[in-house]
């Protein structure tokens, strides 16, 4: 491991941005946040999206690692310990300045930090720590941070790093356990899913603190969003996860590190919650990850099916009440006999069917074993997952658009949130026809199929399986090969396309609008 | 409102007024005015293509602050909050028949009463909400595609060249969120700036005569950070993703134009 000391600001920043862009997640949502005199930001619950990269993915944070040294070997990673790639590392004054300056000139919305694991990652997270503190407190700054926290690090920094952050994020990386024990061999499942916890259990208690002021007792059996509390008590994923636990992996042994860290005891003592609280911003009391937690898997580079991985998604959404699951389709960088061969193009119409039933689960309340179960445990190629119910399920259609109540209206395709709650509304003062429908934003293109309007179809149909699929499938079959192919023909991830949600990626957190309706 | 101005039952009565939403709501007062007396009227908006008809009297309405307040204010208490909104986002929009779509809206609201807002099935209401969505869309992506670069003097410069009237959307917001900067953003097609000193309220300048666009070219200067970003952006893409046409329809190329990342 070669590591040059001074190079350029430049230099770092290609580095650790091109090491940083695998992880899928770049959103700014979550929060919002007032600015405030003599300070510099803000934040905006809906999220803002400050440009779109070559790829066509947002560009919302400022995604960099802190350094792309790591003493892991994870087989999938660019970064791993045996690849022959420059390292560098930013010095937390560099990171602060690159935010502030790209802020001030509008360039981006907040901070993306993440980090190799250099040393340990306690050391790293606690390097992090130092960063992200500096950057609020000296530096004033109140817009949008993302950070990661780094599997084995101990619950004090998680939690002091809590306190900085608007969203934390732990990559599960593998849908399974066995994936990630031949994949990742120096991460454990339990590595992963313990600050996993530790993070729901510390925005648990800010909840309870916003709600009513009390802070201890048990969690009350519905949490605000209407999640049904007993998934936080469920022996399954809370067996085994009991404090002090601290897997500090490989401390030392790797030769000399671009930086040196003070160890944790050389901290100042871990204040009990309220006190740590007060000492962001006079007068307001800082929160725990607000913004919520996050997670990714990476897609491809191992065996599961999408049953399974959507299974593992809405258990992490049930039981570890996260904001959002990233899928990442595995782009092949490094040669190795475990994985698929280098240049294999990335499974991108898989990420993409994974996404929308991602939203399925999210917005339209659908069940992962209503979509997939283990006869049919991968997505349809020339369906989305959501017409694909819909033609096995012919039984529960037509549905009259003018009486059919709001989560019927949704499992309708062609039919989104905001048209579902369009026809509420509108159905209020008219009977609705097909053309009223069209003006509100349903596509009939695939919606006439399922739908009456005061009892008539739109014209008339066979309401056959094989007949609607074919139909649909049609409509499908030029997008789902740009979908796969990419490049000059290929309008991916519009998942607003699909479903017709149509906003920007922004939508993926206003969920604090929807929730009450699902 | 003037007796004479009622005509024959074949020619309508047109009001025109500048484009801007003082002017728009201008407007719509005066014509709400008269639609009283029971005989339909139009508005329309001067410059931006208008082709005067054979059939229609024109009656130019000015700007008149207070009574556009006024008109806003009756929305508000008569209507309902929501279409108070409805009705001002739309008169952002760059749509030609924009201030004819919220007279429409607004007459149809103070018949209705609050329930107006749901009947999306009737024109004249789903047509407002589409302009105020194209309005509040694309002053949400200029909240995000706003580029300011950094003076001698230190105050932050950005230029814009949005269709819709964005600024009194985007201004508020970067007030909030940068009180401590001297800052101002120009939009060159309406020649419009909104100006923010450093911990005072922003307010709105009219730069049509000022010699301004001279006073702005020789400050604008490439600076270091212009090109750190530029790397960002090229080396945060996944290069086996590339997708320009994705690219292209979440980031259309005529916003480029004034994006530090996109200059060269």
């Amino acid at each position: 491991m070669l590591v040059e000391k001074e190079l350029p600001l430049q230099r770092k920043l290609e580095i650790l941005s091109d090491a940083a862009k695998y992880d899928a997640a770049c959103t700014s949502s979550g929060v919002d946040r007032q600015g405030a005199a003599h300070a510099l930001g803000s934040a905006a619950a809906c999220g803002i999206c400050h440009s779109f990269a070559a790829d066509g993915r947002c560009i919302s944070l400022l995604k960099i690692l802190m350094t792309n040294e790591c003493v892991y070997d994870c087989r999938y990673c660019i970064n791993r310990r045996s690849n022959d790639v420059e390292r560098a590392s930013f010095a937390p004054e560099e990171i602060c300045t690159l935010t502030m300056e790209f802020y001030r000139r509008n360039y981006i919305e907040g901070l993306f930090l993440s980090s190799g694991v250099a040393v340990s990652p306690d050391a790293t997270m606690e390097r992090i720590y130092e960063a992200l503190s500096l950057l609020r407190r000296k530096y004033g700054f109140r817009g949008y941070i993302h950070v990661k926290g780094i599997p084995g690090a101990s619950p004090e920094l998680i939690e002091r790093v809590g306190y900085l952050a608007d969203r934390m994020s732990v990559n599960l990386e593998l849908p399974t356990a066995q994936g990630l024990k031949s994949l990742a061999p120096h991460k454990s499942r339990r590595s992963i899913l313990m600050p996993m916890r530790q993070i729901q259990r510390g925005i648990c208690e800010e909840r309870l603190l916003l709600t009513d002021g009390r802070a201890s007792g048990r969690i009350p059996g519905r949490i605000e969003d209407g999640r049904p509390g007993e998934h936080w008590n469920s022996p399954a994923l809370t067996g085994g996860f009991g404090g002090g636990l601290r897997d500090s992996g490989q401390k030392g042994g790797f030769g000399e590190t671009a930086f040196q860290l003070p160890s944790v005891s050389s901290l100042p003592p871990l204040e009990a919650g309220p006190g740590l609280r007060r000492d962001l911003a006079k007068g307001e009391r800082p929160r725990f990850v607000p913004a919520g937690q996050s997670t990714q898997m990476i897609i491809g580079a191992t065996p599961e099916t999408d049953y399974q991985i959507l299974s593992v998604a809405e258990a992490l959404y049930q039981k570890f009440d996260l904001k959002r699951v990233f899928y990442s389709a595995y782009v092949g960088l490094n040669d190795d006999s475990l994985l698929p061969a280098v240049g294999t193009r990335p499974p991108l119409l898989r990420e993409h069917r994974l996404y929308q039933a991602d939203w399925l689960l999210r917005f339209y309340g659908f069940e992962a074993g209503e979509l997939l179960d283990e006869n049919r445990p991968n997505f349809n190629v020339l369906l989305d997952p959501k017409c694909d119910w819909a033609v096995r399920h012919l039984e529960c259609f037509p549905v009259e658009v003018n009486r059919a109540d709001y989560g019927t209206l949704l499992r309708v395709p062609g039919i989104g949130v905001k048209s579902a709650r369009r026809i509420i509304r509108a159905r209020r003062s008219a009977c609705l026809d097909f053309p009223d429908l069209k003006k509100m934003g349903v596509v009939l293109k695939r919606a006439h199929y399922f739908i009456t309007c005061a009892g008539k179809m739109y014209r008339p149909v066979r309401l056959e399986e094989s007949f609607i699929a074919g139909c649909l499938a049609d409509q499908n079959r030029k997008k789902n090969w740009r979908v796969e192919h990419g490049g000059e023909d290929y309008r991916q991830l519009s998942l607003f396309d699909d479903m017709h949600l149509d906003m920007v990626p922004t939508v993926e957190d206003c969920r604090s609008s929807l929730t009450g309706q699902l | 409102m003037n007796e004479n101005l009622h005509g024959g039952p074949d020619t309508v009565l047109t009001f025109t007024c500048g484009p801007e939403p003082e002017d728009i709501f201008s407007a719509v007062y005066e014509a709400c005015l008269f639609s009283m007396s029971g005989e339909g009227a139009a508005l329309e908006i001067e410059g931006e293509n208008f082709q005067p008809s054979l059939f229609a009297r024109y009656l130019h309405v000015d700007r008149d602050e207070k009574k556009a307040r006024q008109m806003l204010e009756m929305v508000r208490r008569r209507i309902s909050e929501e279409a108070c909104l409805g009705a001002y986002r739309a008169s952002l929009s760059f749509a030609q028949d924009r201030a004819d779509a919220v007279y429409r809206f607004v007459l149809r609201g103070f018949r209705v009463g609050r329930g107006v807002t749901d009947r999306l099935q009737d024109t004249a209401v789903c047509r407002v909400f589409e302009l105020a969505r194209k309005a509040a869309n694309e002053s949400h992506l200029f909240l995000g595609f706003t580029r300011f670069a950094a003076w001698d003097n230190g105050v932050l410069f950005a230029r814009i060249a949005p269709k819709c009237h964005v600024l009194p959307v985007i201004a508020p917001h970067f007030a909030g969120r940068m009180p401590g900067e001297n800052w101002l953003i120009y939009d060159e097609n309406r020649r419009k700036a909104a100006v923010h000193p450093a911990g005072g309220p922003w307010y709105m300048m009219d730069t049509v005569e000022s010699g301004w666009e001279e006073m702005i070219r020789g400050r604008e200067t490439k600076e270091e950070w212009d090109a750190l970003w530029r790397t960002f952006v090229q080396h945060i893409a996944i290069e086996p993703r590339t997708n320009p046409k994705l690219q292209r329809g979440l980031l259309p190329l005529w916003y480029r134009k004034n994006m530090t990342e996109f200059l060269r």
